[in-house]
């Protein structure tokens, strides 16, 4: 097995090199499905040429509707890999999902921060604070509360013609005082009792706690109007908010990226990746849009092909209204293609059954894909209108679009396919072109039992 | 339907299907433009029915936003009233005289509903792939996280008294000799143009979306969305763009609300009833059909401040409950009457009231 | 905080667990047959506290000796039992039966409906106000310990809920009826044509489902002593995240996400408040559903195509 390449632009190249060297279109490795202790497909190898129809045929039950959903992207291979253009069906690790990955973790990071430091608070001290006081609000003036908030700095605020010694958020007053002087004085003391007391054994002061008041000496006989336990509790204060702060970012950053990941790494092999790189299918138990009008099911198809963001739908931009006039015009010419033109406007579930699964082509084809996966397109239609079926499935591959074909009508598999391949309880036992796979034994046993 | 097709219809029961279908192809005009005379004719709405009203309008902006998730994409959503909640509380805070913001109307409905979208994206994105019941109860549960972080952060939601005044629109603007901050304070008819506008805006908007790719695959989604994967179109980006538009709409609908009780009220008007009530209401107008979303919205907003006071009073005036037993009283059987109407309505119109075209289509090709 | 302080959260939490576990059984039964959130359910139990209340006051319980009152209490059980799961069965014939193929969210809103008509009923039973339950049981500790206790109020949560599940399980396991049940939750269709009655599995769902849910509802009202019309909203909330956590439609998933939606309510209260009690469980949830889409014990589903 190969090294799976790590960024997409490699992916590309890799295509490219794959499709001059001439390898197939498709290329299914080795491929295993497992349900439980059931295996569905062991060990499949299947090459589907540019350009061609390719057949896969076998009794009911053999996994051929196991390694078409494998191949579209449905179910996940227990082993084995599936190449389209030479590169894997799956999105890959990109630059843009590692930065996904870390802009989701930084913003949960946050998120948990917020809510660890008691964002109600932080509020108060930052916002709400500056207004009580009647400060007008400024940019430097939030930024300076909101370090003092995180240092639980004291601070000066003015109420009713005097001076109050607070705390960052304010909403504890600690003492009163009639003049500035004083009180800028008594914050400095306070300052310096509550630095001190984070100054004990084992703790090293930083910056904040010196700037501009902790030289003042602790303890200058200068009686402090504040309890004990309160300059306890602020000293502590300042240690557990940053505690918390960057606990709770540094948690939400690990549970935001891993979640990413994991929602990432769920979603990484679906069936709209497989069919954006070229792969369209349609489905055994037909699966249409049933209550959008036909014309609207081929739309679905087109969808990656109208331009234009929300706002251009929303204010009808003249690209969006382009884009959907030029997709329109396509659905009606995939319509036509499979002769449903005339029943654009009728609602998908109405029709009857034999257009329904024509109407399931046009829509596959619709999406430009450059391989069609057909599961069963004849099921329940009579001779004549399997007989036009076949006749579509040539103008599809005639258009440059390969076919890979699930079929039990003989008389299609053996007229339009170039290749054929059989499948039996999950193993090739046979491929060929169609004449060869008609003579082989094994086939014939698989058909009709060894007695036959 | 198969009938008609056999015998002339007579003259006037042409013309009378003319109307008939004049009112279900422009409904929406006729209705607008009755809607937009109504103020100069009625006295009333000048008062506190104008209020009523506003508040109708901006109730039927808000279902029509869960309508997206619900009815176009087919996603359980238990808890709009969370991003109706976050509407109305950005608007406050980005304008309310208490905090350093004190934006213009407009600028604060922009953002607010950016952020309600935002929001809605972040909860998403992590979410939408989960199944459908799944993702209800997510849905519901983030209703609940919403409004007890709307009670307990009492510093900046104000807690239990919410955050007011909230200004008008255009406060100290004059247009006209008008200043349409004191007018918008006084008349409640400016806030009647005002949201029915906005409400023609979002309708507008609606059936854009619908006839455009992002609606037809939000349908294709809801139809089937394994298929819509096989065609290349990604189920969780639809489904995010479902739930950021939702999530949108319903805090635009939270802006005006603000703006037009000029608080925030408390956080129960956000909790669990009022997006059970729009759920109903989407749900018994018709999933995905515009207007049996505003008629659904209609009937479950007159039942209540319309019918049950009128019927109050009615058996007030008959003297039937002499001795105020609740038992004899239209409001001690509301909570009944309401569960039984959606019961039944649910027995008998499964679809809902006004189906959506397709819908509608489709269930009657199911009976045939 | 000590750890004494700790392991007592723990066993309240899982005592409340226990309770919510009953209650989410309900759901995940009923959601695993018909695919139906019934949002009644939660008012189905408040309807079943009211009449255990009315039979408590009627039997005049409150002052009968212990073995009477041991008596009372199992006839409670069996009675709010049968009357709950009575009431579950004729809601599911009347409302949901005639809407099995109606869109899929027609159900969902008639359980709204059916869970305010619920309401209704309850507020005709036992008025607007919160009643007292009556202290039927002594809360003295039965462990010789300080800071640690169990009460006979605890140890009757575990004495009725661990047989309860106990007997859920061998009858979804071992019988007839629980094979039937388990043929109708993977596919009806084919369940009915190798002769199983749909109808008669759902309608033996339902009961069991609302048979536990009536007995949740006696124990509910002995171990919180008060009940009111709106208890059901609530606690039913918590019961269908448990159940939804555990992994919808498992019945092991719905104990186990009841006892850790017990145990993170308790620890919330007990650590950060009781106001972010609510914010919190559901934030671990959704955090929960991030890395387990299909719940604890949930499994995979996988569509067929």
């Amino acid at each position: 097995m190969k090294l799976k390449p790590l960024f997409s632009k490699a992916a590309n190249a890799a295509a490219i090199r794959a499709a001059s060297s001439g390898t197939p279109l498709l290329d299914v490795d080795r491929l295993s499905v497992r349900f439980g202790g059931l295996v569905a497909v062991s060990e499949l190898d299947l090459d589907v040429a540019q350009g061609s129809i390719v057949s896969l045929i076998g009794p009911n039950g053999a996994g051929k509707t196991t390694a078409f959903n494998c191949i579209s992207g449905i179910y996940a291979p227990s082993a084995g890999s599936v190449r389209f253009e030479g590169r894997r069906l799956e999105r890959s690790f990109a630059a843009s999902t590692f930065w996904g990955a870390m802009g989701v973790g930084l913003l949960t990071g946050l998120l948990f921060a917020a809510a660890a430091v008691d964002v109600d608070r932080l509020w108060l001290a930052v916002i709400k604070r500056g207004m009580i006081t009647g400060e007008p609000f400024t940019i430097a003036g939030a930024q300076a509360r909101l370090r003092g908030y995180f240092r639980a700095e004291l601070a000066i605020d003015q109420m009713a013609g005097k001076w109050r010694v607070v705390s960052a958020d304010g909403l504890d007053v600690l003492a009163i005082k009639r003049n500035l002087a004083d009180a800028n004085s008594l914050r400095d003391d306070l300052q310096a009792a509550v630095t001190a007391r984070r100054t004990g054994p084992g703790t090293v002061p930083d910056t904040s706690d010196l700037a501009d008041v902790a030289q003042k000496i602790p303890g200058q006989s200068s009686v402090l109007p504040v309890k004990e336990d309160v300059l306890d509790r602020l000293a502590a204060g300042k240690a557990r908010i940053r505690r918390r702060g960057w606990l709770g970012l540094f948690a939400g950053w690990i549970l935001g990226t891993a979640g990413t990941i994991a929602v990432w790494q769920r979603g990484r092999r679906s069936a709209h990746v497989v069919a954006q790189a070229g792969i369209s299918r349609t489905f055994q138990n037909i699966r249409l849009f049933s209550t959008m009008t036909v014309l609207e099911n081929v739309l679905v198809g087109l969808d990656r092909s109208i331009p234009g963001g929300v706002f251009g739908m929303l204010f009808r931009s003249p690209t969006n209204r382009r884009g959907e006039k030029a997709a329109r015009e396509q659905a009606i010419e995939a319509l036509k293609f499979v002769g449903l033109a005339a029943e654009g406007n009728r609602i998908a579930g109405q029709l009857p059954y034999g257009d329904q699964r024509r109407l399931e082509i046009a829509r596959a084809v619709a999406t430009g894909a450059r391989l069609i996966l057909l599961d069963e397109p004849a099921a329940g239609m009579n001779p004549s209108e399997t007989g036009e079926l076949a006749g579509l499935v040539e103008r599809i591959r005639d258009r440059g679009v390969t076919v890979l074909l699930i079929e039990h009508h003989m008389n299609v598999v053996m007229r339009v396919s170039d290749r054929v391949a059989v499948l039996d309880h999950g193993v090739k036992i046979a491929e060929g072109t169609p004449a060869e796979v008609k003579r082989n034994e094994k086939v014939i046993e698989a058909y009709l039992g060894p007695d036959a | 339907m198969h009938s008609s097709a056999s015998s002339t219809p007579p003259a006037s029961a042409s013309r009378r299907l003319q109307l008939a279908s004049l009112l279900r192809e422009r409904w929406d005009l006729v209705a607008l433009g009755l809607l937009a005379i109504a103020p100069l004719v009625i006295p009333a709405l000048g008062g506190a029915l104008g209020g009523q009203v506003t508040t109708l309008f901006i109730y039927c902006i808000l279902a029509l936003g869960l309508n997206v998730m619900v009815g176009y994409t087919g996603l359980v959503h238990l808890g709009i009233a969370a991003f109706f909640g976050i509407g109305a509380y950005s608007m406050a805070i980005l304008t309310v005289p208490m905090y350093p913001f004190q934006m213009g109307f407009a600028a604060a409905a922009v953002i607010s509903t950016l952020l309600a979208a935002g929001v809605g994206l972040a909860l998403g994105a992590p979410t939408l792939r989960l199944r459908g019941d799944y993702l209800a109860i997510v849905t519901l549960g983030f209703g609940e996280v919403v409004k007890v972080t709307l009670r307990n952060l009492e510093q900046i939601t104000g807690g239990m008294k919410g955050l007011n005044p909230v200004p008008p629109p255009g406060a100290g603007v004059t247009l006209g000799g008008v200043d349409l901050g004191m007018a918008f304070a006084i008349d409640p008819r400016y806030f009647y143009y005002l949201s029915l506008i906005v409400l023609a805006g979002v309708v507008v908007a609606m059936r854009r979306l619908e006839n455009s790719r992002l609606g037809r695959a939000w349908v294709a989604v809801r139809e089937d969305e394994l298929a819509a994967s096989a065609m290349g179109i990604s189920a969780t980006r639809v489904k995010l763009s479902a739930f950021a538009m939702s999530s949108a709409v319903a805090g635009l609908a939270g802006c005006l609300y603000a703006a037009s009780l000029s608080t925030t009220a408390d956080p129960n008007a956000y909790d669990f009833n009022r997006s059970i009530m729009m759920l109903c209401a989407v749900i018994l107008g018709g999933l995905g059909s515009i207007p049996g979303t505003l008629l659904g919205v209609a009937i479950l907003v007159g039942f209540d401040t319309v019918l049950a006071p009128w019927a109050d009073s009615w058996i007030q005036q008959m003297n039937i409950n002499p001795t105020g037993s609740s038992l004899l009283s239209f409001s001690g059987w509301r909570l009944a009457l309401f569960g039984l109407a959606l019961v039944l309505v649910m027995r008998f119109r499964p679809a809902g009231l006004v189906p959506s075209r397709r819908l509608a289509a489709e269930l009657h090709e199911g009976q045939t | 905080m000590s750890v004494q302080f700790f392991l007592q959260q723990c066993l309240i939490g899982l005592t409340n667990g226990a309770l919510i576990a009953l209650v989410a059984l309900g759901y995940t039964m009923v959601y695993g047959i018909i695919g139906l959130i019934n949002f009644a359910h939660g008012d189905l139990i408040m309807l079943g506290a009211c009449l255990a209340l009315s039979l408590v006051t009627a039997l005049g319980l409150a002052t009968a000796g212990p073995t009477a009152t041991w008596l009372g209490i199992s006839l409670l059980i069996v009675l709010c039992g049968l009357f709950c799961g009575t009431l579950n069965v004729a809601v599911d014939r009347l409302v949901y039966k005639p809407l099995r193929s109606a869109p899929k969210l027609a159900p969902l809103v008639s359980a709204i409906g059916v869970s305010f008509i619920f309401m209704n009923m309850g507020l005709f039973w036992i008025g607007s106000a919160d009643r007292a339950f009556p202290e039927l049981l002594p809360s003295t500790n039965l462990l010789p310990m300080e800071g640690l206790q169990i009460t006979w109020k605890d140890l009757l949560v575990v004495i009725v809920v661990v047989p309860l599940m106990v007997g859920l399980t061998l009858l979804v396991q071992m019988t007839r009826l629980g094979k039937a049940m388990r043929a109708v939750s993977q596919d009806q269709t084919a369940a009915s044509l190798v002769g199983v009655d749909v109808d008669r599995v759902i309608a033996a769902t339902f009961f069991i489902g609302g048979f536990l849910g009536g007995a949740a509802s006696v124990i509910y009202g002995l171990y919180i002593n008060t009940i009111g019309f709106q208890i059901g909203f609530q606690n039913g909330l918590y019961a269908f995240t448990a159940a939804v956590l555990g992994g919808i439609g498992s019945i092991p998933g719905a104990v186990l996400g009841g006892l850790v939606i017990g145990l993170v309510r308790s620890l919330s209260s007990a650590y950060v408040g009781e106001r972010w009690t609510g914010a919190i469980v559901f934030a671990i949830l959704i955090v929960i559903l991030v890395f387990r889409p299909e719940g604890l014990l949930g499994r995979r589903t996988k569509e067929k195509v």
